[in-house]
């Protein structure tokens, strides 16, 4: 049996599905979060069932792929359970006529039944269900209340097939229905929606929006960098890096095994060992940044704050050919490119995908590969480090300058939901952020370890030295960048957090440092976003999108390095 | 009869119809953005920047160009 958790965006289906399945999905408090689908398998009765947590929609006429995969899962499904927001009852309604069109046999969860007192609304659960001979459950699915209950009625739930209405019908049904079991009383606003209107209205929005930004990078750095200095550092120089040499030694006291285990040098980015370099990155560098960023960014998503920057910057993202939603995107991508990537689904246009894709590549460094710049250039002071920012900013709006003149076709406006500030459930903070981390891990760790045993190998062979020889001049001439610059490029295309540390050894200059951590953000995306983005923008699409990459790359770091005296 | 887009902030107004147009309607549609509903303007765009609107409880962020095409009557 196929269960389909449906409803409007931003009500809460993925939380109930993993309240249902006990398995780990990202909720956010801003439509659009799941994307693609998730499934799951749930007991009812002993039998297995498999649940499919589909992207929100509002109706069942597509606007974006996304909405595409929710209409397409219908067809699919033995049984609906419809998430309703029952502080949106109204709107909620819609869908939920056009699901019971379909005559699938649904159950219906009407989530956030803890915000309806507060928000003064007051709901008649009997005259509710008189219209709708289905099973209804109040849920609180964040607090897991009503989930027991929800699972016990899934085999209640009976087809109740009303007929094909237009829209004003259903609205008039809808209006119907509302008007007897729900009663809206005034109330005054409560300080989180004040705090939400003075976040939106551009005057007070923009100050707003300028201090948390700023106050979420500070406290990123101040978190990573402390984790860094008291327990990262310590473990690795004190214990791990000691014992670690001291294991090694015993069978290979010196010798091509001794080198590609834990190098030569004791400095954990400089040996480029397997056992010490491989570590030392993803849970050295990385980690404590990826830790702090996902702290901040999932608290931001689930207090609700995101769409409120995406109203904000639509200004300044439709001159690049975008609309406010892809700020998301940026800041998704600004932790890991592979989700900023997937979330460019939501975009309607493939115009717009494409735009934000290639500025996704260009512009933004994923948190693996700040952490290593802010270790490596953040020596020579902060300063640079903002420097490679700010040339990454710079370019990602010229670039897109550009394309939004170039491509044929204008930008979508912006229509969508902004949801009230809630304050963060902690349980569900704790295992999102547990979540990132995890799947950070699992996709890091081994391919760090494959870019650090590449490395070895093909120097080994002489490999890295052939590619230098050949590639060297251009780079050399065009990027003031020694040739030994080349073999890191290679490697970004695996890891760009083992290339930019790869600079390491290299002792290169402040300059240098600069030019080769902005080329390399830039030039090509890692492996794992280039394949989703293959998948996303098609082969032709991903061609030019490349082509782009490397141009700019090839005269970004020759523009930097003939300016820079 | 005015445009959101012309509206002033904490006004409020009910919709008196919509511009042509299937696809425009239909979207408006589908958040409940419909002839006869009430809403408030939130917030004012700057640089024909979005409107944000408030309606039953919830907020909606509309397009400059969209909300140009929404028509109410104070």
């Amino acid at each position: 049996m196929k269960i389909l958790l449906m409803g409007n965006p931003n009500v809460g289906k993925s939380v109930i599905f993993s309240r249902l399945t006990g398995a780990h999905v990202i909720s956010s408090n801003y439509p659009g979060t799941t994307i693609g689908f998730t499934k799951g398998k749930i007991w009812i009765e002993g039998k297995e069932a498999e649940l499919i947590d589909v992207p929100g929609i509002y109706r069942l006429e597509p606007f974006s792929k996304a909405d595409e995969v929710a209409v397409k899962m219908l067809e699919e499904g033995d049984l609906i359970i419809n998430v309703v927001d029952a502080t949106n009852l109204e709107r909620s309604l819609y869908l939920t006529m056009q699901l019971l069109e379909k005559g699938i046999p649904m159950i219906m969860a009407l989530n956030m039944w803890d915000e309806v007192k507060h928000k003064g609304i007051q709901l008649d659960l009997k005259k509710l269900q008189s219209f709708f001979k289905i099973p209804i459950i109040p849920t609180v699915a964040v607090a897991g209340e009503g989930i027991k209950d929800l699972v016990l009625r899934i085999k209640d739930a009976v087809p109740y097939k009303i007929h094909h209405h237009t829209d004003e019908k259903r609205w008039a049904d809808i209006g119907k229905i509302i008007k007897e079991a729900q009663i809206i009383t005034h109330r005054h606003h409560t300080f989180l929606e004040k705090l939400g209107d003075a976040s939106i209205i551009p005057q007070t929005g923009l100050p707003i929006a300028f201090f948390i930004l700023f106050f979420s990078f500070a406290l990123i750095r101040f978190v990573g960098e402390f984790l860094i200095q008291y327990i990262m550092d310590p473990f690795f120089y004190r214990f791990y890096g000691p014992l670690i040499s001291k294991l090694v030694n015993i069978p290979f006291p010196a010798g091509v095994m001794h080198d590609i285990l834990i190098g030569k040098s004791s400095n954990f980015i400089e040996s480029l060992g397997l056992l010490t370099t491989g570590f030392y990155v993803p849970f050295g560098m990385v980690l404590p940044y990826v830790f702090s960023f996902y702290l901040i960014l999932s608290f931001l998503e689930d207090f609700g704050y995101l769409p409120r920057l995406a109203v904000l910057t639509d200004n300044l993202m439709h001159r690049l050919g975008l609309h406010g939603f892809a700020v998301i995107s940026i800041i998704l991508g600004l932790g890991c490119n592979v989700p900023g990537a997937l979330s460019t689904r939501i975009l309607e246009t493939r115009r717009e995908k494409f735009i934000a894709s290639t500025l996704l590549c260009i512009s933004v460094p994923c948190m693996a590969q700040t952490a290593v710049i802010i270790g490596l250039v953040g020596k020579y002071g902060l300063r640079y480090v903002f420097l490679v920012y700010a040339i990454l900013l710079t370019i990602g709006i010229l670039v897109g300058m550009i394309l939004d003149r170039i491509l044929k076709g204008g930008s979508p406006e912006i229509f969508m939901e902004i949801p009230p500030y809630h304050i963060p459930h902690f349980g569900t903070l704790a295992k999102k952020l547990g979540m990132r981390i995890k799947e950070f891990l699992n996709e890091a760790v081994p391919l760090v370890l494959l870019g650090v045993l590449l490395i070895n190998v093909l120097t080994i062979l002489g490999f890295m030295d052939f590619i230098g020889t050949i590639a060297g001049p251009i780079i050399t001439r065009i990027w003031g960048l020694p040739q030994q610059v080349v073999p890191a490029m290679l490697i970004g295309f695996l890891r760009k957090d083992v290339a930019v540390g790869m600079l390491g050894p290299l002792h290169l200059s402040v300059k240098q440092l600069v030019i080769a951590s902005t080329v390399l953000t830039v030039y090509f995306p890692c492996v794992a976003t280039f394949f989703i983005l293959l998948k996303e923008l098609g082969f032709i699409d991903m061609l030019k999108a490349s082509c782009i990459m490397i141009s700019v790359a090839l005269l970004v770091g020759g523009v930097i390095n003939f300016l820079w005296i | 009869m005015i445009s959101l887009a012309e509206m002033k902030v904490n006004e409020t107004g009910v919709i008196v119809s919509l511009a042509e147009g299937d696809q425009f309607q239909s979207k408006m549609n589908s958040l409940n953005i419909r002839i006869g509903k009430k809403l408030k303007k939130v917030s004012n765009s700057i640089l024909k920047g979005p409107v944000v609107i408030e309606m039953d409880n919830t907020q909606v962020a509309i397009g400059f160009g969209m909300a140009q095409k929404i028509f109410l009557e104070l």
